[in-house]
């Protein structure tokens, strides 16, 4: 069974408790679309966060997903100290002075001895979509909302053709009489 | 080593053709050629261009006429520009070729760019397209230039087939007469007319999380083969989901005795009603490719393509074929299918012309036959 939506992106952000990390990781390596899913929640974080703009494609299904996670997480959590205090049994004074010290004294050993987190090294921003269209006016490429494109404006019998690398236009030049041959390239 | 033969600075000329809402650029365009180019710049008229500012945007149009002269002692047959927008740009690198040119030693020909740029509204300086030189090809298939396009490659391809398009139409005048001629040219035009172009939109991911699209199902290649190419296709396959094929990959085997260095598959798709459209080629990219004889290379490209009739109108791929349609050996040598081998008449349907054709058939449709022969018999 697949983990539900919300632990996917609860995961994705660092978020999931201990045991339902254990657990989503688990499926993960069986499961590719659950992997991808979180692989695509990664790649929207990290480029948000390499970015002062929205992205022009974000799909907002996982960030949606993120945020009622999270809006949930807060909520039972707000539940766990809800409720009112009951009434105390009275603490012994010696022990009232005794525990703060050992407890400051277990903290100060704690974080002397603690290994220091290793900073990750950031990844690089993933690029985002690069989009390649030919028709008879224009070919164009295009990505995060800049585009490049060559014209044949007034132009005859245009043939166009395209492959993953670029987009090719011919076509009779209507001034020059030429045919000329106009190619933007996806690189 | 450059001498920059123009540095174009269009201010004035932009601010003369301002209309309301038309902002000043704020850069220039420039072009650069080598000191020993063989073609010079005589000049450059940019009058048409303009920018545009569109809520957060900028929009620059650049339309340029760039008047270029011959001056090497040799014969050119096509010559390719670079154009550079990478500061602005994604991608940012573009090219203009003119080929099928017989430009003789002294003589000017002109060249023009049009083009478009759309980016975030700020500031920058420099310029904002640079145009640069990457090759001339001459006729006897010598080549100068940096070739960072590889345009040598495209542009000798461009001359094989001229010649090939020429001997062609040079022998059916020869055989039947001025009306055999125009017979072949009627029939060309007609192709032409018939010949349905596709939008097409292809999209490249920046990583490896194409999506699974709902439907989608792996289609084979059937292939045309040719008996005379140098490589033949083995297997192919890509996935196919309404309009939109991904992920093409194809195998082919090299049944010639010298090792290939590039080779290009073209593709047709087919529709559910039996229509056949010519999609694009699938090349190969490893510059270190050494295909030796009897070996057989595998080519992928990690990219989807959507096929559109007009916007909105998505054509059913129902099948798809291919065939080798270039071929450049480690020798610098470079094979193209013969007249004979694009006479199939899937082909004839679907093919576009050479340069070649389609400017002799232009020619011919707009000055007449006997434009036509006298141009035949130039060279």
């Amino acid at each position: 069974m697949h983990p539900s939506e919300s632990d996917l992106a609860l995961y994705a952000g660092g978020e999931l408790g201990l045991w339902g990390r254990l657990r989503v990781r688990r499926h993960m390596v069986r499961c590719g679309a659950c992997y991808r899913q979180i692989e695509e929640l990664h790649a929207v974080r990290e480029w948000m966060q390499t970015q002062d703009q929205l992205p022009l494609e974000i799909n907002w299904g996982p960030l949606a997903a993120e945020l009622k996670a999270n809006i949930r997480l807060g909520l039972a959590a707000g539940e766990c100290v809800g409720p009112a205090a009951r009434e105390r049994a009275p603490i012994p004074w010696r022990a009232a002075v005794v525990l703060p010290v050992l407890l400051l004294v277990l903290i100060g050993w704690w974080l002397q001895s603690w290994p220091r987190p290793a900073l990750r090294a950031p990844r690089a921003p993933a690029p985002a979509t690069m989009v390649l269209r030919a028709s008879p006016g224009e070919i164009e490429v295009e990505q995060n909302g800049e585009a490049f494109a060559l014209l044949h404006p007034g132009a005859t019998d245009v043939t166009f053709s395209v492959s993953g690398q670029g987009a090719r236009a011919r076509y009779v030049d209507a001034e020059t009489g030429y045919v000329t041959i106009s190619h933007v390239y996806a690189q | 080593m450059r001498n920059r033969l123009g540095v174009v600075v269009f201010g004035a000329a932009l601010a003369a053709g301002a209309q309301p809402g038309v902002t000043n650029p704020p850069s220039s365009f420039k072009i650069n050629f080598p000191a020993d180019s063989p073609v010079a710049l005589v000049s450059a008229d940019w009058g048409e261009s303009r920018t545009n500012t569109l809520g957060g945007a900028v929009v620059v149009e650049l339309h340029a006429a760039l008047s270029l002269r011959n001056s090497s002692q040799g014969r050119i047959r096509g010559v390719t520009l670079l154009v550079l927008a990478q500061d602005v740009a994604p991608g940012g690198k573009a090219s203009v070729s003119v080929p099928s040119l017989d430009i003789r030693p002294g003589e000017t020909f002109p060249v023009r760019l049009d083009m478009r740029l759309l980016r975030p509204l700020r500031g920058g300086s420099g310029p904002l397209v640079a145009i640069d030189l990457d090759g001339v090809l001459f006729d006897d298939l010598t080549f100068y230039g940096p070739n960072r396009l590889n345009s040598r490659r495209s542009m000798t391809v461009w001359e094989l087939e001229a010649k090939r398009d020429r001997r062609h139409f040079r022998s059916i005048l020869e055989a039947q007469g001025p009306e055999g001629l125009r017979k072949e040219i009627l029939a060309s035009l007609a192709r032409r007319d018939e010949r349905a172009n596709l939008d097409v939109q292809v999209t490249r991911r920046g990583r490896a999380t194409a999506v699974v699209a709902e439907g989608e199902r792996e289609v084979q290649f059937a292939f045309l083969r040719f008996p005379e190419a140098p490589l033949e296709p083995v297997s192919g396959l890509a996935h196919v989901s309404g309009g939109e094929a991904r992920a093409p990959r194809v195998e082919v085997l090299n049944r010639s005795d010298r090792p290939v260095h590039y080779f290009e598959i073209s593709w047709i798709i087919r529709d559910r009603q039996g229509r056949e459209f010519l999609a694009g080629s699938v090349p190969a990219l490893d510059p270190a490719l050494k295909l030796a004889p009897g070996q057989k290379s595998q080519i992928f490209e990690d990219a989807s393509l959507k096929f559109s009739r007009a916007p909105g109108q998505p054509v059913a791929i129902d099948g798809l074929t291919g065939f080798v349609s270039q071929v450049e050996f480690s020798d610098g040598a470079i094979w193209i299918p013969s007249r004979a081998a694009l006479a199939d008449p899937r082909l004839q349907r679907v093919l576009a012309p050479s340069p070649e054709e389609q400017r002799l058939s232009d020619l011919y449709r707009r000055r007449g036959l006997g434009a036509l022969v006298s141009e035949l018999k130039k060279y």
